[in-house]
């Protein structure tokens, strides 16, 4: 199959999540349940987005829910490391200067 | 909760089947879909629960909530994971310990409107620290609980008056009746009439343990006295008991007496249901025998992790088996599997081969018999699994099909059954192979986890055949005529499973001859996402005639917010107007519009602004091009040009490409064409939209 989804695997990282595959409507409800529980004490919640090769639109929605959630209470999600295709599809969804792009190490 | 039915009715084979599946992943002994009320806790599957006896699984039905660990479930808002109940501060006081429950990982169960059903836990005696594949497993599987009540509670609704009640009762296909309150027959149905060879006149007015139904032992007899004496107290007791039928040897039935009582708590009648288990009692000892030769060590393996995640995706018979048969394949050695779907009018069975071997060979078997000669057909039948372990063995119990299948380079198979009489699951080995216990706990795993997944996919094809109806119902059923230009629109639904979309578009004509075209798409799949873009599109065209383009996508930006599952959805508009000789473009989050010259140049517009429902970014950007005789603007939804294994990019010059070289004098032309030269992508919708000035 050209097209064959790669299933959303979710590693907890003590700033944040460490994401692999895609992160398309199969794998948001187990997003959301490991976004929802994140620690209180970083001011950043770091998204690693390295190996995570698709995001379609409900993934799109629970990075910006994770997002404007943050955003209530004072913090940040640095949505970090994005491969330069996903980086396009943040491009083209026009959400670049909503969302906080950048770098682990930032 | 009432609504899910599931307080008074009888335990319930998906719900069992998640059960299992959650015990047999995480190796607990114990899995449980709590439902609570104000003052119970109710136990809707609740495999292994006694100590030592599997066989009395499903007998605790109702515990008070102080021995209820899930209530604390039901007030955190995600999983509850508990490592030793005999050190955790929140259950101090609880009696649940006294019940063998020490480690407990439970993920609640929360209805689309946010009300908390119960949870779905598993349990083990001893403490354990929970995995987080273990969770998210959980979480998974919650998921697909959740489905399966929403789903009954649908079915609750309907609602019968009383005179339909009598007709329905008569045709049920199992024992029902009413006795009076000192547990006399007032009436039964045709079922158990006929059960007994017994007419209506000959069994009202006797008491209901001394009837022939219960004939058969003096056991059954006294069990069914103490019952109703029980039932005439208020109290709802259950069974299994023998049951003579008029002909035949004896079954056993599962027996409700269920009390109906009046306004201020006196029992006025009792109902008595009673479904035939022999079966159900069979199935089970296949399922305690298989679950004594579990090795929980191995099963908690990632890749069975891998395969129960991967089929919580899959939705339709090809994507179930396309990832069952790598992942499965793979923890079985198998070199090959196959799905059997029985069509019993034709006498067949519908086969699904799995990819990864040779083209020749899937076509070798596209459909077999349903009989005793192949083996899918035996198994279906019987009901009963198949293991050939060599090719001799293959050889003596088929003869037809042994050499075939050699040739193919398969010397070893086995069979099991799925649903007995409608589903079988098969593999297939290159080199022979050893049924031990590990090896046939394996396979039964999987075909319980594709069982679960080939369940899901019957609801969600319904439900998939439903929205696309409706979408297509919301688009428009043909574009305006307008002079100067010509217009064409495609929509095409997804191809697998729920990948029913929620892209839409619309034209509309401004009484000073302006042309406004809008193309969306709505997040999310199935029927939420049909109504939303319904929604959108109304939202369009009614204030589409009379604003400027950029307030028109402000309030419809400010519209999706209130629109359940239009939030962040996408949109491109874009306005034509001839006098002017421009096309003015908007896009919120969109994949941007190409613009086709007259002499097949192509243009792609810069990418966009935010989606829907998103503001205090400033306004998004109008970008003007001008359109001259000759041009085309096309709008179109990203499921035109995405592909998850390429970027974006890869996608939108292979558009362009295509659009180049597409010579038409006609919009619609041009739409066909563009849809036709692209290979077409295999799982999401996808709607264009193109005016082209004549």
């Amino acid at each position: 199959m050209s097209d064959e989804a790669a299933i959303l695997q979710i590693e907890r990282r003590p700033n944040g999540l460490r994401l692999v595959g895609d992160i398309d409507a199969a794998g948001v409800d187990v997003l959301v349940s490991h976004l929802d529980p994140l620690p209180d004490t970083e001011s950043h919640i770091i998204i690693d987005l390295a190996d995570v090769t698709f995001i379609d639109s409900s993934g799109f929605r629970t990075l910006i829910e994770a997002h404007q959630r943050a955003e209530l209470v004072g913090r940040r999600v640095v949505m970090a490391d994005p491969s330069p295709a996903v980086k396009r599809l943040f491009d083209i969804s026009g959400l670049v200067p909503y969302l906080h792009i950048g770098t682990i190490d930032s | 909760m009432a609504a899910t039915g599931l307080l008074d009715d009888e335990p319930d084979e998906s719900l069992a089947r998640l059960g299992r599946l959650a015990r047999r992943l995480t190796g607990a002994p114990v899995a449980l879909v709590s439902l609570i009320d104000a003052s119970r806790q109710y136990l809707a599957c609740s495999i292994g629960t006694t100590d030592e006896d599997d066989s009395n699984a499903e007998v605790i039905r109702e515990t008070p909530l102080s021995h209820s660990v899930c209530q604390y479930a039901l007030v955190s808002d995600g999983p509850l994971i508990v490592t030793d109940a005999h050190t955790d501060e929140r259950l101090v006081g609880n009696h649940a310990v006294d019940l063998g429950v020490v480690a407990y990982l439970g993920i609640p169960l929360v209805d689309a409107q946010g009300n908390v059903l119960g949870s779905f836990c598993v349990i083990d005696r001893v403490p354990r620290e929970w995995t987080a594949p273990e969770v998210s497993l959980m979480v998974d599987l919650a998921a697909a609980v959740m489905a399966e009540l929403a789903l009954r509670s649908v079915l609750r609704r309907v609602d019968l008056d009383r005179g339909l009640m009598r007709d329905l009762i008569d045709a049920l296909p199992t024992f029902v009746g009413v006795l009076d309150p000192t547990g006399r027959v007032s009436y039964v149905n045709g079922a158990a009439l006929d059960a007994a060879s017994m007419t209506l006149e000959e069994v009202v007015g006797r008491p209901f343990w001394d009837t022939t139904w219960w004939s058969s032992a003096e056991a059954s007899r006294d069990a069914v006295r103490d019952a109703v004496e029980q039932c005439a107290q208020g109290m709802t007791c259950r069974f299994d008991v023998e049951f003579r039928a008029a002909d035949g040897p004896s079954i056993t039935v599962d027996l409700q007496l269920a009390p109906i009582l009046d306004a201020v708590g006196d029992v006025v009648a009792m109902v008595p249901s009673a479904l035939d288990v022999t079966e159900r009692m069979r199935t089970h000892r296949e399922l305690i025998r298989l679950a004594d030769v579990e090795t929980s060590a191995r099963l908690r393996s990632d890749r069975m992790f891998q395969l129960a995640r991967a089929l919580t995706g899959a939705t339709d018979v090809g994507s179930i088996l396309q990832r069952t048969s790598r992942i499965g394949g793979e923890l079985a050695g198998a070199a090959f599997a196959n799905i059997g779907i029985a069509d019993p009018a034709a006498g067949e069975i519908e086969m699904w081969h799995s990819a990864g071997i040779e083209p020749g060979i899937k076509g070798r078997w596209p459909r077999v018999a349903l009989d005793s000669t192949t083996p899918m057909g035996t198994v279906m039948l019987s009901g009963e699994p198949i293991e050939l372990a060599t090719h001799a063995a293959m050889a003596e119990r088929f003869p037809s099909g042994a050499d075939d299948a050699q040739r193919a380079g398969f010397v070893a198979l086995a069979v099991y059954p799925i649903q007995r009489g409608r589903t079988a699951m098969g593999f297939a080995w290159t080199t022979p192979v050893t049924f031990d216990a590990e090896m046939r706990n394996t396979l039964a795993t999987v075909v319980e986890l594709v069982g679960l997944g080939l369940q899901r996919a019957e609801t969600n094809e319904r439900d998939r055949r439903v929205a696309e109806q409706l979408q297509r119902s919301m688009l428009p059923a043909r574009l305006p005529a307008v002079p100067g230009v010509s217009l064409g629109a495609l929509y095409e639904a997804g191809t697998r499973g729920m990948q029913i979309g929620g892209d839409w578009y619309d034209v509309a004509v401004t009484a000073d001859g302006r042309v406004l075209l809008g193309l969306g798409d709505v997040v999310g799949h199935g029927l939420q996402a049909a109504s939303a873009m319904g929604q959108m599109r109304t939202a369009f065209a009614a204030l589409a005639p009379t604003l400027p383009l950029e307030d028109l996508v402000e309030r419809l930006s400010g519209f999706s917010v209130d629109v359940r599952g239009a939030l962040l959805s996408t949109m491109a508009v874009a306005e034509f107007s001839a006098e002017m000789d421009v096309m003015r473009v908007i896009s919120a989050g969109h994949v941007p519009a190409m613009v086709r010259r007259a002499d097949g140049t192509v243009e792609q517009l810069p990418d966009g602004g935010l989606p829907l429902g998103i503001e205090g970014a400033g306004r998004r950007e109008v970008v003007t091009v001008e359109l001259d005789s000759g041009d085309a603007v096309v709008l179109y939804s990203d499921g035109l040009v995405e592909r998850r294994v390429e970027s974006i990019d890869v996608g939108l010059a292979r558009l362009r490409r295509v659009l180049q070289l597409a010579e038409t004098s006609g919009g619609q032309e041009l739409v066909d064409l563009v849809f036709d030269s692209l290979e077409r992508p295999s799982a999401d919708d996808v709607a264009v939209l193109v005016l082209r000035r004549d």
